[in-house]
């Protein structure tokens, strides 16, 4: 193993090199300097470990070799991600990246956004997502030509928030969400449930945990910052898929909580922010599910309870607040404003979806000729 | 909205934590390496450890979830505590759960106290841990990279 595990590091050691100089010739870029170098100085880190771990004097001491080969794998998944997603990032950027990731920078200097402004990636294949920790959003090839789907690019900063803020956005909900777990075993115990139900609840934390709230937190993020236009896209996201919006229930495995319990916890963050009533957005989700057929699984609420979303809308809209975030509802002047522009976008689709295409097409090229001239 | 996102996070705290048990645990190894031109300074080790010891108390908080105990509940902490890893941990000691929170516990009192008053058992059941965190890891970063 020590043999092997010394070729592993000098191989290691090569691939962040030629990573790095792969990042050191990318013509320089005012939009991608920043990431470049951010990627630059990963892999030039990555190189370093390796190179410093075969200098160890304590390299292939028996007890620690494990504990180095934990080390050199940390390298390889690191070297991995770069190699994967910023170095192609960056060598492919072209215009339409460009118009995101401007458009994002503009958006994120509106709402005084605390971090630096992710890169924009028109490639995906799997509509909306981002790598958080390299501050990289992936989106859909034609997303630059309509503004209806940009509320998920709203989700997407709610995931980089998280990651960098995670302790301000739901440190203080974190017990609340045990707490309930522990109050449903409870029932068990008191013999109001089958003793069976003790391993589903614990699965059920796990998932909230493991990545539930991150998505809740997501859907909060984005609705402070756009408002109902996030509930909106949510919906034609759910009825244009074909979702079933009540799984995962209480038996399921899934990386994302049910669409019911996110519309719901959408409209929460709406009143936790002080909007009036949004009856439309339940009233047109409840219209699709009547439609599709959908009924609601036996114990569905124990998953989703109203006090446990309404808590962490509480505590996230908290956070953004602390954070010095602007929310949808405190625009001073709607004139070139990226979340006035989309909050309007799906006013006027909803109002004459007919006229909206004529309306959407002159705004997205007064809005391009701005950002790149 | 696509699984990426959710894979990627949970790939990072759970690999954040590994890096973390990882480190701790060379440096203590590192620090009864003795002679070792590489032996790390007691001090120093223990300057990095009470930050893990804040996690390790968090995770023993979510494995066990005991009544009490919840509203000690450091949420700073817990969110630096892989969901996944609590889970599985459930499963593991299923049968011996008190007796594995209250080693923790121990041990991340003795953390807290510097690295002095670690005991070799205290470096075992950190490193145990660690190779099942370095487990949940490797298996959030296949799936992140299946996408």
């Amino acid at each position: 193993m020590d043999t092997f595990l010394r070729g592993f590091l000098h191989a290691l050691e090569r691939r962040a090199t030629v990573i790095r100089d792969r990042l050191a010739a990318i013509p320089f870029d005012s939009d991608l300097n920043a990431h470049a170098l951010d990627a630059y100085q990963e892999a030039e880190s990555l190189r370093r470990e390796a190179a410093n771990l075969l200098g160890d004097p304590t390299l292939g001491v028996p007890t620690l070799l494990g504990n180095h080969l934990r080390v050199a794998q940390e390298i390889e998944q690191r070297a991995a991600l770069v190699e994967s997603y910023a170095l192609p990032f960056l060598e492919r950027y072209d215009d339409r990246d460009r118009r995101l990731t401007r458009l994002c920078a503009r958006l994120a200097t509106q709402v005084a956004w605390p971090l630096p402004p992710p890169l924009v990636h028109t490639s995906s294949n799997q509509y909306y997502w981002t790598l958080a920790k390299l501050n990289l959003i992936c989106v859909p090839a034609v997303d630059d030509a309509s503004l209806l789907r940009w509320p998920d690019l709203c989700h997407e900063l709610g995931h980089i928030l998280m990651d960098r803020h995670a302790a301000v956005l739901v440190g203080p909900f974190l017990p609340h969400l045990v707490a309930y777990i522990e109050s449903e075993k409870r029932r068990v115990r008191n013999l109001q449930r089958p003793v069976g139900y003790v391993a589903l609840y614990d699965r059920l934390l796990a998932q909230w945990l493991r990545s539930w709230v991150l998505e809740f937190v997501g859907d909060v993020v984005a609705t402070y910052l756009v408002g109902p236009a996030f509930g909106w896209q949510h919906i034609q996201l759910c009825a244009g898929g074909g979702k079933l919006v009540y799984l995962p229930a209480l038996a399921d495995i899934s990386t994302h909580p049910a669409d019911e319990a996110r519309l719901r916890g959408i409209i929460t963050t709406l009143t936790a922010m002080g909007a009036p009533g949004t009856p439309e957005l339940g009233a047109a989700l409840n219209t699709y599910i009547t439609l599709s057929g959908q009924v609601l699984p036996p114990d569905y609420n124990v998953c989703y309870p109203d006090t446990l979303l309404s808590r962490l809308a509480q505590t996230v809209v908290a956070g953004c607040r602390s954070l010095g975030l602007r929310g949808y509802d405190v625009i001073p002047s709607p004139d070139k404003d990226v979340a006035a522009l989309i909050g309007e976008a799906w006013i006027r689709f909803r109002a004459d979806s007919a006229s909206y295409g004529a309306w959407e097409q002159v705004e997205l090229e007064r809005l391009w000729n701005e950002i790149l001239p | 909205m696509s699984e990426v996102s959710a894979l990627s996070q949970e790939y990072q705290t759970a690999a954040d934590l590994s890096h973390a048990l990882n480190r701790a645990v060379i440096d203590l190894k590192k620090a009864r390496l003795a002679q070792t031109p590489a032996s790390v300074p007691g001090e120093q080790v223990s300057g990095q450890l009470s930050q893990l010891a804040e996690i390790l108390d968090a995770l023993a908080t979510l494995v066990g979830s005991g009544e009490e105990e919840l509203s000690d509940l450091d949420g700073t902490a817990a969110v630096k505590v892989p969901g996944t890893l609590v889970a599985q941990l459930r499963e593991t000691y299923a049968g011996t759960l008190e007796y594995f929170l209250e080693d923790l516990r121990s041990t991340a009192n003795r953390l807290r106290e510097g690295a002095a008053n670690v005991t070799d058992s205290d470096v075992d059941r950190l490193d145990a841990l660690g190779n099942v965190t370095a487990g949940e890891t490797a298996s959030a970063f296949r799936r992140l990279m299946r996408h």
